[in-house]
């Protein structure tokens, strides 16, 4: 009978530790888990701010201003249009 | 020897008298007891208490943050996004800053040493707030001066890359992310996120261990996608810019229309803000095309004539009495603003063409003010659209009961009544659809909804035609676009003062037009509000603009050609001819 509690005394001492290191563990995983989270937040944050920034670069105002004065661009007069017929 | 020994281990023993071995074990025992209550306390009866303050020191409470949803076009172009930014808040007390760091400070927040001073020397409060909604990039270089007792919160903020082109129209949000005006203001609720938070157990460091199953998940807001078209939206803002500038105009309009859909392709108006850097209070951000009513003078005469037709009380050649451009109806003259005195006589056609005040006063007369009111109703005056726009009018079209001649016969020609212009740009789909009047959106709709017959094919039709004749030879010449058959009114109004009476020299010209005719796909309706220089005719300020934009527009949607230029006399020089991009 002593024997038989000694081996248990053993078996809960080492389930014990068990727990406390899965416990440990998954608070590391956890840790990981969130950190993960945080850079897709952030990059998140980076995806809305590269948005913002392309719309406001490819706002029309400014493209006509780019294609009118350092690109020197014109639309062709009416005159130089030629229509094709579709067959 | 063994006596020797004996003797010698009872020496070494000390021997306890009885009471005294008993007391001992009693305080070893009372000591336990202690112990054990003292435990059973903490475990049971405290327990509340302790395990509360042992929690606030580990876990806490920690918001989720929800995007509130983007603003689009129709093609997704963004016209409103929320993008991270910091505000910086102080607790004055515990600040402890440097002569240098706080000039740093002012540097990188663009406040004056007062206003700074002011904030910091504020000791009454624990929160102040030293500036909101900072770049990532100053809060980095605020954050690298690590001053004690400044701290930093994220915060988003609301960024409108067209800024001015559509500011009348997205509106706004205050710095608290709630909608102040436009689609901002009514879509708030479908737009607004729902903050999340979690509770979770930090270690020593303020590292995040383990979350404690209370997870409320953060839902983010939905993006709204608007029927406009961010290319028209813009080219329609820049022309009418230009025609308020060259007419030096108060203020002005525009509203392109998917004539098909109803969908509104671009809605402009002037002046405009930026709604960027805009303080709440004050400026221009009404969207007049929704919100302000005018009288649509010769606007509404296309509808007057169709309802007679419609009747069958005229055909397009049936000749109208304009008695050389002067009518009188008891005390109240009508009189031409295009009069030729020459003819007595117009044809139904021509009274569309010239704008005759005195055929369309006629034409009115002929019906009763019953199928007059009707068809006016039908085409949605008098009442709100369904674009659903906070602060939209719905201007006024008085009940045909109360109608004398002198009203019946102004309003045949566009006074004693007022609308919108988006109402008059609605109106219009009648003439595009065959007959039936299609309901407008401010946002992208997948499939053609349902709309109204008000009249029949026929008239429609025919409407067009002479509404085409309006812009060939008309008072509409300045509309015309190569290549394309443009049909459309022009309408002056002169306004009402705040006396009630017209003001003449403070004039509203509008136009509205269609294209192409053969099988119209675009509506725009554009007014110009106060011209003061140069004619004040819809036909000189508004017809222009329409061109402009319509013919890069007809471009950008690649529609068809309903004339070929070589067999059409436009002069090439023609200076309606107009650059695009």
């Amino acid at each position: 009978m002593t024997k038989v509690n000694f081996i248990l005394f053993f078996v809960i001492l080492l389930m014990a530790l068990a727990k406390i290191n899965s416990q440990h563990q998954s608070r590391k995983l956890y840790f990981e888990l969130d950190q993960q989270k945080e850079i897709g937040q952030k990059l998140n944050s980076e995806y809305s701010q590269l948005q913002l920034e392309q719309s406001t670069w490819a706002m029309h105002g400014r493209i006509e201003e780019v294609a009118k004065k350092s690109l020197k661009m014109k639309t062709p007069e009416p005159k130089k249009i030629i229509l094709l017929e579709r067959p | 020897m063994s006596l020797f020994i004996n003797n010698k281990v009872e020496k070494t023993f000390f021997e306890l008298s009885g009471i005294r071995r008993r007391l001992i074990l009693l305080l070893f025992l009372a000591g336990f007891l202690t112990l054990i209550f003292r435990a059973f306390y903490l475990q049971s009866l405290d327990k509340k208490f302790l395990q509360s303050k042992g929690n606030a020191t580990s876990t806490r409470v920690i918001s989720l943050y929800a995007d509130r949803g983007k603003i689009t076009d129709r093609n997704g172009d963004i016209l409103a996004i929320s993008s991270p930014v910091e505000s910086v808040w102080v607790n004055p007390p515990n600040v402890k800053i440097t002569k240098d760091q706080k000039l740093e400070l002012e540097n990188i927040l663009k406040l004056s040493a007062g206003e700074v001073d002011q904030k910091l020397l504020n000791n009454k409060k624990e929160f102040i707030y030293l500036k909101r909604q900072i770049s990532p990039e100053d809060a980095r270089r605020l954050q690298a001066l690590k001053i004690p007792g400044i701290f930093f919160q994220k915060e988003f903020k609301r960024f409108y890359p067209a800024a001015d082109i559509t500011a009348n129209l997205v509106g706004f949000t205050n710095l608290d992310n709630i909608g102040q005006e436009g689609i901002e203001l009514s879509q708030n609720k479908f737009l607004s996120g729902k903050l999340g938070s979690k509770k979770v157990i930090k270690d020593r460091a303020g590292k995040i261990v383990d979350d404690l199953q209370e997870v409320k998940l953060p839902q983010d807001g939905h993006d709204i996608k608007l029927s406009i078209d961010a290319r028209i939206q813009y080219l329609t803002y820049r022309e009418l810019a230009k025609s308020i500038e060259i007419h030096k105009a108060k203020a002005g309009s525009a509203i392109v229309l998917d004539a098909k859909t109803g969908e509104v392709l671009a809605m402009a108006n002037l002046p405009s803000y930026n709604p960027n850097n805009f303080r709440e209070g004050g400026g221009p951000t009404r969207n007049r095309a929704v919100t302000d009513v005018f009288e649509p003078g010769s606007t509404i005469k296309p509808f007057t004539v169709s309802s007679a037709l419609d009747a069958g009380i005229l055909n397009p050649s049936s000749l109208v009495e304009i008695s050389s451009g002067l009518m009188k109806i008891g005390s109240a003259t009508i009189h031409d603003a295009h009069a030729d005195g020459s003819k007595p006589f117009m044809t139904v056609s021509e009274v569309i063409a010239k704008s005759s005040n005195v055929g369309a006063a006629r034409i009115g007369l002929m019906q009763t003010p019953k199928s007059l009111w009707s068809t006016l109703n039908k085409v949605g005056f008098g009442m709100q659209t369904s674009a659903g726009f906070p602060g939209e009018a719905s201007g006024r079209l008085r009940d045909y009961k109360n109608w004398g001649k002198v009203d019946q016969a102004t309003i045949s020609f566009g006074h004693g009544i007022n609308l919108t212009l988006l109402q008059l740009a609605q109106s219009y789909t009648v003439f595009a659809n065959d007959g039936e009047m299609k309901p407008v959106t401010l946002f992208k709709k997948d499939e053609i909804p349902m709309g109204t017959k008000v009249f029949t094919k026929q008239t429609a039709r025919t409407m067009v035609e002479m509404m085409e004749q309006v812009v060939e030879e008309g008072t509409g010449g300045n509309a015309k676009i190569i290549g394309y058959r443009v049909a459309g009114k022009t309408g002056t109004a002169e306004k009402i003062g705040a006396n009630g009476a017209y003001e003449k020299n403070k004039n509203i010209g509008s136009f509205v037009g269609l294209a192409p005719v053969s099988n119209p796909r675009i509506i725009m309706a554009v007014m110009i509000d106060e011209p003061s220089i140069g004619s004040h005719y819809g036909g000189a300020v508004a017809a222009p603009v329409f061109s402009s934009v319509m013919a890069d527009v007809m471009k950008i949607l690649k529609i068809p050609q309903d004339i070929k230029t070589q067999n059409k006399v436009l002069p090439q020089d023609n200076k309606n001819i107009k650059e695009t991009i």
